[in-house]
């Protein structure tokens, strides 16, 4: 949906220009909106549709896109968003720093899964994360000759650039109402009346970028925006499996982001982002500075000029330190307020992610530091490396499958489908390697029916995004118990908030005929059902609660 | 480490990054 709908706007834009943005043109090609989504995101995602299908001509199906092209935008962003996390992170905790958490964000299993999907959330963590480190980055800085904070260069045009930035964001997902509050207290408790200032210019180009940037919203802005807001508070209800229970999306426990947060994150570099914290690490941190001048025979003395550079270096890092932490408590708080729904494990606060990763590379850094002090540089860099080399297993071990992964807090996977965690949240385990089993295991021509369906063209989409489907001639249709006699072959991913009751764990009396597993937990499978004996089927409901509305799963990777 | 390998070397591991995942797109459907 996410592409289909990016494609129309991207090809829109090329065709219309800036006449999209007069009356004329802009009523009838957004008369219908989409107004579930803003359109940056979704943008991006058609823009490099259109390009990798030009650069690697894919196996045509008949489809209007192609998703695995448009999952090249994904792939880029994240590459982006990999990029800034690495170089602000060096910027402000230290070279070590830098490329630390960089490696960090790219090693989380969850983040590099999403990134390989045509999704908005890897845009999205994109979208939030830089207006953060352009504020910390030009609102964080101290000055050396008095220790206070220093104010930036050119202060209206960064408060406008703010603007545009939190504006992008809004123009993203949702996800951007997060951004606001985190950044105004932070700059107001560090600038007050000055920041006030900021911020009002900065909120106001971001009303201003928001509108602008959404021709949608222009043709009855109240109206629209109502409706915009209304889709996200009032919506179909949505289902959430946690500790063995099925939820509705607005019931679930507070403690959901917290667990799915912990869980999911290799357990090292949450170690390494509390290190960060470390006011024992953080002395050493600075002690070591001082001393190198010292212990080196080469190097001078530091200066009082050089003490005073260092501790408004060391200012600077407290002061963004907390812009991050703040964003990143406030948007699992938000998450873990009490009706506010949550589902699909960690995708709606993925953007708290980037954040624990420049976090992570600021404790590497402290930890470098503190095994240079006692060791030497080579074994300090030598155990980052082989403890950086230690987390890519959740990658291999899972990939293309990194939405399951689980650490070492539920004991990995397998400990977490025992605690009733969710296996996997969309229909990624529906592999590549795995289809190519499917068609050896079925005679052409055949019917798989799909398990469960979130949306009601997720099994059209499958045939239609699976040019080995397509050879095989065999068509897919979404799996209902009501038509169970007519059903041979069925395709399920264990989502079990969304199952079939009578798939779970296994249909009776059915034959494994492939599957994708990991860590000995299945993940996707194909069976072949047992013809029912007049008088068996059960109709109605099995357990399984409905299927998404259209809107809702945009995010169809 | 002088500031430019602080922004060097996240940039190299970022087009890394791009270039592993981009790779690595499972072409399967949906």
């Amino acid at each position: 949906m996410n592409v289909v709908l990016g494609l129309y706007q991207w090809r829109a834009r090329r065709e219309h220009g800036w006449r999209l943005w007069t009356p004329e043109v802009r009523d009838p090609v957004f008369a219908d909106g989409p107004s579930d989504y803003p359109p940056l995101g979704r943008l991006w995602l058609g823009m490099w549709h259109d390009f990798a299908r030009w650069l690697w001509p894919p196996r045509e199906t008949g489809a209007l896109d192609v998703t695995a092209c448009a999952r090249v935008g994904s792939a880029i962003a994240f590459g982006i968003t990999v990029w800034l996390i690495g170089a602000f992170a060096g910027r402000w905790f230290g070279p070590t720093a830098g490329w630390a958490a960089a490696l960090c964000y790219v090693l989380m299993p969850r983040v590099s899964g999403h990134a390989h999907l045509a999704n908005i959330e890897t845009c999205m963590n994109l979208a939030f994360l830089a207006p953060i480190l352009y504020v910390g980055q030009k609102w964080g800085a101290t000055n050396p000759a008095d220790g206070q904070p220093l104010a930036p260069r050119r202060q209206w045009l960064v408060a406008v650039v703010v603007g545009v930035l939190i504006g992008a964001a809004f123009l993203t997902k949702i996800q951007a109402v997060l951004l606001p509050i985190p950044i105004a207290a932070w700059t107001l408790i560090r600038w007050r009346g000055r920041g006030l200032a900021w911020l009002s210019v900065a909120g106001a180009v971001t009303v201003l970028v928001f509108f602008a940037g959404w021709p949608w919203l222009q043709i009855d802005p109240v109206a629209h925006l109502g409706e915009y807001l209304g889709r996200t508070v009032d919506r179909a209800t949505l289902n959430c499996w946690y500790f063995g229970r099925k939820y509705a999306d607005i019931d679930v426990p507070w403690h959901y982001p917290l667990v799915l947060f912990v869980g999911p994150v290799p357990a090292v570099m949450h170690i390494r982002a509390a290190s960060g914290r470390s006011r024992r690490l953080q002395r050493h941190r600075r002690a070591q500075v001082l001393a190198a001048g010292e212990k080196s025979p080469a190097g001078p003395l530091p200066g009082p000029e050089d003490k005073r550079v260092d501790a408004a270096q060391s200012q600077s890092a407290i002061a963004r330190t907390w812009l991050l932490g703040v964003s990143f408590v406030f948007v699992l708080t938000f998450f873990a307020l009490p009706g506010i729904p949550v589902y699909d494990g960690v995708r709606l606060f993925l953007v708290a992610f980037p954040l624990w990763a420049m976090a992570a590379g600021a404790g590497a850094q402290h930890v470098k530091d503190w095994l240079a002090f006692r060791k030497s540089e080579r074994t300090a860099n030598t155990v980052l490396v082989i403890v950086l080399a230690l987390q890519s297993y959740g990658i291999l071990r899972f990939h293309p499958c990194e939405l399951s992964y689980y650490s070492l807090p539920p004991s990995g996977l397998a400990g977490a489908e025992l605690m009733g965690l969710e296996r996997t949240y969309w229909q990624d385990s529906v592999t590549r390697s795995f289809l190519g089993e499917v068609v050896a295991n079925v005679p052409e021509g055949a019917t798989l029916y799909l398990a469960p369906q979130l949306h009601p063209s997720q099994a059209m989409y499958l045939l239609l995004q699976s040019p080995v489907l397509v050879d095989h001639g065999v068509q897919v249709r979404a799996y209902d118990d009501r038509f169970r006699d007519e059903i041979r072959y069925v395709v399920v991913f264990r989502r079990r908030a969304d199952q079939w009751a009578s798939l779970e764990p296994s249909p009776p009396g059915g034959t494994l005929l492939a599957e994708v597993q990991r860590v000995r937990v299945q993940l996707a499978a194909l069976y072949e059902l047992p013809p029912v004996e007049t008088g068996e089927v059960e109709t109605g409901e099995s357990g399984r609660s409905g299927v998404r509305n259209a809107g809702e799963n945009a995010n169809s990777p | 480490m002088s500031r430019n390998s602080r922004t060097r070397l996240p940039l190299l591991i970022a087009v890394l990054a791009t270039a592993a995942v981009i790779g690595t797109i499972d072409p399967a459907g949906a």
